[in-house]
């Protein structure tokens, strides 16, 4: 999977050389779309020319659509690339600036250097500025570094704002490119000047807005869904099931709940409403099957924002839970583990007294997996004994008995974080 | 007779060939972004390579002052050696590039655009003051119109829209509002 297929391969001499390649297509882009002349550059902004707005939308979506393409044919991975993280209010402060700043020296970085290649005078000028610029900023930086380190978001996507996937995203952002082109468009030909450049919008635009479209529409609609994500994983993720690597049992989860690691563990009830409000463990989450899809996004920010998170997954039995484990793994959520046997082991490992109590009774009957194998006096929640081995100071002692009766397999792998570094 | 020119005066004095089209200089750029983020898992980026020679030029006369400003450290601290980074690469392709591109359709020429008001002393002022004031935003926003509005915009990175539609919004505003230099 790319890109960390090819960086392997590569090496630094070859990533250098593909990195110059780039450094050539990106000029090249830039040259002949009119940005090597100031003059030409800032026409956007009177509507003299459209520039500006059709070249580095057209990149957006070019590139937007290549990119989600590839990551829906798995040939991608999303995860590893560099998304630039959200600074809220300093990239507010600072996009306000560039705008200023493009309209005055009528260059950005990148042209400016294309340009200054090109023998625009101006553009050595810009040049010298911007180091200068640079050079004040790196200078007073400790006067604003709270704020400049302030509204910090990490890697927020659109797919993050919008709660959807980015098949959805990537349909709408390519609609709303699409509807600037075309109101560019009007503009530079109402705007029409003495010196404004020949810009009537061509004969194929309207067909080129549908091509635009429909590429787009097909990458939300091979967009895959998690059962297919899940094939794409499945090669190095069944074994672990197989080999019952991520099947913890009660004896673990309940001391991984206790003890005083610099864990966070999250329980995650993926049972019926039924099954759940007969019993249900202290402190789980309440996220039918269901609804864990959705979920799915939620409990990526919480690994996130502490990456020392284990998530165990909890059923009746270990079917649902085991459904409910291929979902998040497909999702990418880290370290998911899931309770061995489900709650019919958990209560026949810790209930001992709530059997002895007759709050909870065996039903040797009961088969089928996905359902409890005990009769429940009411339905009480979490108010049985057993449910919390928090709370009752009596439990100490059943956690110390079996505290050393099992192989631990919980392990938190930390965050795999993009490889690349961005305008750093 | 006529006089003998330099090579590179001829590069010079190649006919100026009219732009592309810019949707065709888009997808150019376009694929380009998307090979560098597929091959490298970078995107592309400017505004970085201001930054690592700010750092290379304090390291040169100033070397312990490079160890007291977070920005520096980053790029130049220790005996860390600022160009030592995938940006400096991506940046002689920009140059070879943008010479073999102008070159090529004959805008390879000393020249300074700007508005008819404007004289070109007064041009080389603005855009010094502008480039200033555009790397100084762009540190600030942590990318600029490669690495946060292209790269950004490409990965649907959030911020990096907000970034690009503020940075749209007052480019509109200043250019109603300094007409002159333009116009």
């Amino acid at each position: 999977m790319f890109p960390l297929a090819s960086i392997t391969a590569l090496g630094k001499v070859g990533l250098a050389i593909v990195e110059i390649l780039i450094g050539v297509g990106f000029a090249i882009g830039l040259e002949i779309s009119g940005f090597s002349n100031s003059y030409v550059l800032t026409g956007q902004f009177y509507f003299r020319n459209g520039r500006v707005i059709k070249s580095m939308f057209t990149a957006i979506l070019v590139a937007m659509v290549l990119i989600f393409g590839s990551v829906a044919l798995g040939l991608l991975d999303y995860d590893v690339i560099w998304v630039d993280p959200t600074y809220l209010w300093p990239g507010v402060v600072g996009g306000a600036l560039m705008g200023i700043g493009i309209i005055i020296g009528g260059y950005c970085p990148g042209t400016s250097l294309v340009s200054s290649t090109a023998l625009k005078k101006d553009a050595w000028f810009f040049v010298l500025g911007g180091l200068v610029g640079t050079f004040l900023f790196s200078e007073t930086e400790r006067l604003f570094h709270y704020f400049y380190n302030s509204s910090f978001y990490g890697r927020l996507t659109l797919m993050d704002v919008f709660h959807t996937h980015a098949g959805v995203v990537v349909f709408g952002m390519a609609v709303i490119i699409v509807a600037t082109f075309w109101f560019n468009e009007w503009a530079v030909n109402k705007c029409k000047r003495e010196d404004s450049e020949p810009c009537a919008t061509p004969r194929w635009a309207p067909i080129a807005t549908v091509a635009a479209l429909l590429v787009a529409a097909g990458v939300w609609a091979i967009w895959p869904t998690w059962q297919q994500r899940w094939n794409q994983v499945a090669a190095t993720q069944e074994p672990l099931l197989q080999q019952r690597q991520v099947q913890v049992s009660p004896a673990e989860v309940a001391v991984t709940l206790n003890k005083t690691k610099p864990l966070q563990t999250v329980i995650i009830d993926v049972r019926d409403d039924y099954s759940y409000n007969l019993f249900h463990l202290r402190w789980a989450r309440h996220v039918p099957l269901s609804q864990l899809l959705a979920a799915a996004p939620e409990f990526r920010k919480i690994a996130k924002d502490t990456p020392t998170t284990v998530f165990i997954i909890v059923g009746n039995g270990e079917k649902q839970a085991t459904e409910a484990w291929k979902m998040l793994v497909a999702e990418k959520v880290p370290n998911v583990y899931l309770l061995e046997g489900g709650l019919n082991e958990w209560i026949e490992t810790f209930g001992e007294e709530d059997l002895a109590e007759g709050k909870i009774m065996e039903a040797k009957a009961a088969g089928d997996e996905t359902l409890l194998n005990y009769y429940f006096e009411a339905a009480l929640g979490d108010h049985y004994r057993s449910a919390d081995m928090l709370a009752d100071p009596e439990n100490d002692e059943i956690l110390e008995k079996i505290k050393d009766q099992f192989v631990p397999k919980i392990k938190v792998k930390g965050p795999s974080g993009p490889a690349g570094g961005g305008c750093g | 007779m006529a006089e003998k020119k330099s090579w590179f005066q001829k590069l010079i004095d190649r006919p100026r060939k009219p732009y592309a089209n810019p949707y065709v200089g888009g997808a150019v750029l376009g694929v380009s972004l998307f090979l560098s983020l597929l091959l490298t898992a970078n995107g592309l980026g400017a505004s970085a390579i201001f930054a690592r020679t700010n750092g290379f030029l304090v390291n040169l006369f100033a070397p312990h002052h490079v160890d007291q400003v977070p920005q520096l450290i980053k790029v130049a601290g220790g005996s860390k050696n600022p160009f030592n980074n995938w940006i400096t690469w991506e940046v002689i392709g920009v140059i070879l590039g943008a010479f073999a591109s102008a070159v090529y359709f004959g805008r390879f020429k000393p020249e300074t655009p700007r508005g008819p008001k404007v004289s070109e002393k007064g041009r080389w002022i603005m855009a010094f003051f502008g480039g200033m004031i555009f790397l100084y935003g762009a540190r600030m926003a942590r990318g600029c119109t490669s690495g946060q509005v292209l790269s950004g915009g490409a990965t649907l990175s959030a911020g990096s829209w907000l970034i690009g539609l503020v940075m749209f919004a007052f480019a509109f505003a200043t250019a109603a509002a300094v007409r002159k230099l333009w116009n």
